[in-house]
């Protein structure tokens, strides 16, 4: 008897510690195993809210003024809207458009032009941007392991007192893990719980016959670089991923972005050079100059296709996810005054 | 194989087992350096520090024993100028090898604790990599100019890989093995380029980088 209640209490421990994990992560099963490998970071609830707090504390930047939700909002997918490239400390104006966050589990390499190789490691670059936040982790750590705010969120994450560069990191890249958006219309149909208008139909074709090679499902990107013939604005004179790999083909490269949620995330592309989706479908339109034999030729495109495709650009929208109180302010943790 | 009998010897004669000190002592023109003070009437050094890892004990041009850790040495701390490696008391070893620098694997495997933790200092924070070596001071040129001089050389990959890996012999004083860094190859690199800094992966990282292959002499006991 007493044997036969050990058994049951480890099937119900081994499936309780089964299920934990997709609470915190889930994807639709549609979608391919994420390539961040969470063995060398276990996702749990205490870390998740640890990063959380971090990501919308001021105190990571120089002069606590900015927090990554500065440039990264809730309500916007995570990206800054109101400005073509993004402003940090001081004003300071950085050179590129801030991407939307989500689904970054399933990306290897960060940043337009892929300087990060691993999610960890991409707090590190807004935390010492003198154009961003213009700190470092030294100095966070500090404040961070000072303040009272985290002293229990430290505890329970980790049960240390002191945090450690590599918990910080692992923490924030916790919360960034979790921002999972799947449940656009898009996914709906897919799930077979809706269906497409006529026209986001025809649009879905449209974009599979021209789009789809880059910006591939489910994630709508192939997760590459690849050049979509912008001409180089010579105020910036940014080469995209030739900067880091000083390879030539590379030249004029960016990360190819995921289209979720693309109805939010205004202004486009790598310098938020336009601001509607209209002119990007110009752009495929008319400022396409054959280079990259996936773009659809020049003049390809109608202006009711163009239409069409929008329409369906339109159901990559993930309402639920920019509503998700889970990822916004985590008020509480704020409302106690620190030293 | 060799190396699981190796470990399982090592283990069943825990008791002979013994550890070996590597020291550094950065020197120039065979004269020890002391951090922030005036050497050679012209130069001051105020930082130098470099990782060391895949350290292989060699016998015979075999490797008798690997090391997986990655150390941070920081020659301006003395705190910071030593690695300790547990060795088999009786085991043969006549070279040493280790790389300079850390590989793009351990890169790829996310955030490290320890020795390899970014808050050291010495992972950049613009793209993804390790400083393999920093070697920051001042130098007078010219009678009176004062210029000072950052050397940051990283780079895991091609076309700007800055990894050296290098060999010398494994001579002990005791416990110990000294070894001499001669930083003059490091230093001549300003007379001959003009070029007073090196921030990033670059062809100019790999050239200077090629220099390391001169730096490591073990003082002979
Ligand atoms: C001043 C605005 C600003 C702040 C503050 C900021 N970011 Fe960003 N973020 C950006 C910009 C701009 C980029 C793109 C930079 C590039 O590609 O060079 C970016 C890129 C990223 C990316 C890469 C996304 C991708 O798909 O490649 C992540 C993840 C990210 N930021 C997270 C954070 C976190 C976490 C913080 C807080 C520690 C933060 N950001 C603070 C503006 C900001
Ligand atoms: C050859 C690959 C390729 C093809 C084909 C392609 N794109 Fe893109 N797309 C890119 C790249 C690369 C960027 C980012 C460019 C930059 O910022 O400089 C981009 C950016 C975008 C953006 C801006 C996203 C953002 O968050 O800023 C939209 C919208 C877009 N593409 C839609 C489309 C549509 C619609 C099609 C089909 C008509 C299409 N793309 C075809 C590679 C491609």
């Amino acid at each position: 008897m007493k044997k036969e209640l050990l058994w049951i209490f480890f099937v119900v421990v081994i499936s309780l510690s089964y299920f934990k994990i997709p609470a915190l992560i889930s994807y639709p099963n549609y979608w391919p195993k994420p390539v961040y490998n969470f063995n060398n970071n276990p996702i749990t609830a205490d870390k998740i809210l640890l990063g959380k707090v971090l990501f919308y504390d001021p105190i990571l930047s120089q002069d606590s003024t900015i927090s990554c939700a500065s440039c990264h909002s809730s309500y916007v997918a995570f990206t800054h809207v109101d400005h073509p490239t993004s402003h940090g400390i001081n004003d300071a104006i950085g050179n590129r458009n801030a991407p939307a966050l989500f689904n970054l589990a399933w990306q290897k390499k960060f940043m337009w032009d892929g300087a990060i190789s691993h999610l960890d490691f991409q707090v590190l670059a807004p935390i010492a941007n003198k154009t961003e936040m213009g700190s470092d982790l030294k100095t966070v750590l500090q404040r961070v392991n000072k303040n009272k705010r985290y002293h229990e969120l430290i505890v329970k994450a980790y049960k240390t007192e002191q945090l450690s560069g590599e918990q910080l990191l692992k923490a924030m890249a916790q919360f960034l893990l979790s921002l999972i958006s799947a449940d656009s219309k898009y996914d709906r149909v897919r799930a077979g719980k809706e269906q497409f208008t006529e026209q986001e139909a025809t649009g879905y074709a449209l974009f599979n016959e021209n789009c789809a090679s880059c910006h591939t499902e489910p994630f709508f990107t192939n997760h590459d670089f690849a050049k979509n013939d912008l001409p180089i604005d010579p105020n910036l004179n940014d080469l995209g991923r030739y900067e880091i790999t000083k390879n030539k083909k590379d030249s004029l490269h960016f990360k190819v972005p995921s289209l979720r949620n693309i109805a939010f995330t205004y202004p486009y592309m790598h310098d938020g050079r336009f601001k509607k989706l209209a002119d990007v479908l110009n752009h495929y339109q008319t400022g396409v100059s054959n280079g990259d034999a996936r773009l659809p030729a020049k003049n390809h495109l109608t202006s009711r296709d163009k239409i069409d495709i929008i329409a369906f650009l339109m159901c990559l929208s993930d309402n639920g996810f920019v509503q998700n109180k889970a990822f916004q302010f985590p008020i509480n943790n704020f409302k106690q005054q620190n030293p | 194989m060799y190396f699981r009998l190796c470990v399982l010897f090592c283990w069943f004669f825990s008791f002979a087992r013994a550890q070996t000190t590597i020291e550094f002592i950065p020197t120039f023109q065979h004269k020890t350096v002391t951090f922030n003070q005036v050497f050679s009437d012209s130069i001051q050094l105020h930082a130098f520090s470099f990782y060391v890892g895949q350290i292989e004990l060699l016998h015979k041009d075999k490797v008798v024993k690997r090391y997986d850790t990655y150390h941070l040495l920081t020659l301006n701390d003395s705190s910071k100028t030593t690695i300790t490696l547990n060795q088999c008391n009786n085991q043969a070893v006549d070279a040493i090898r280790m790389l300079i620098g850390v590989d793009s694997a351990t890169v790829e495997h996310g955030v490290l604790a320890g020795d390899l933790d970014p808050m050291n200092g010495h992972f950049w924070t613009w793209q993804s990599g390790y400083i393999h070596l920093k070697m920051e001071g001042e130098i007078i040129r010219n009678q009176s100019e004062k210029k000072s001089f950052a050397y940051h050389i990283g780079g895991a990959t091609a076309p700007t890989n800055t990894l050296q890996t290098v060999t010398f012999p494994f001579v002990k004083r005791g416990n110990k093995l000294v070894v001499e860094l001669t930083i003059d190859p490091l230093l001549n690199w300003i007379a001959a380029t003009n070029d007073y800094e090196i921030m990033s992966p670059s062809p100019a990282a790999v050239a200077f980088s090629g220099l390391f292959q001169q730096l490591f002499k073990p003082i002979m006991p």
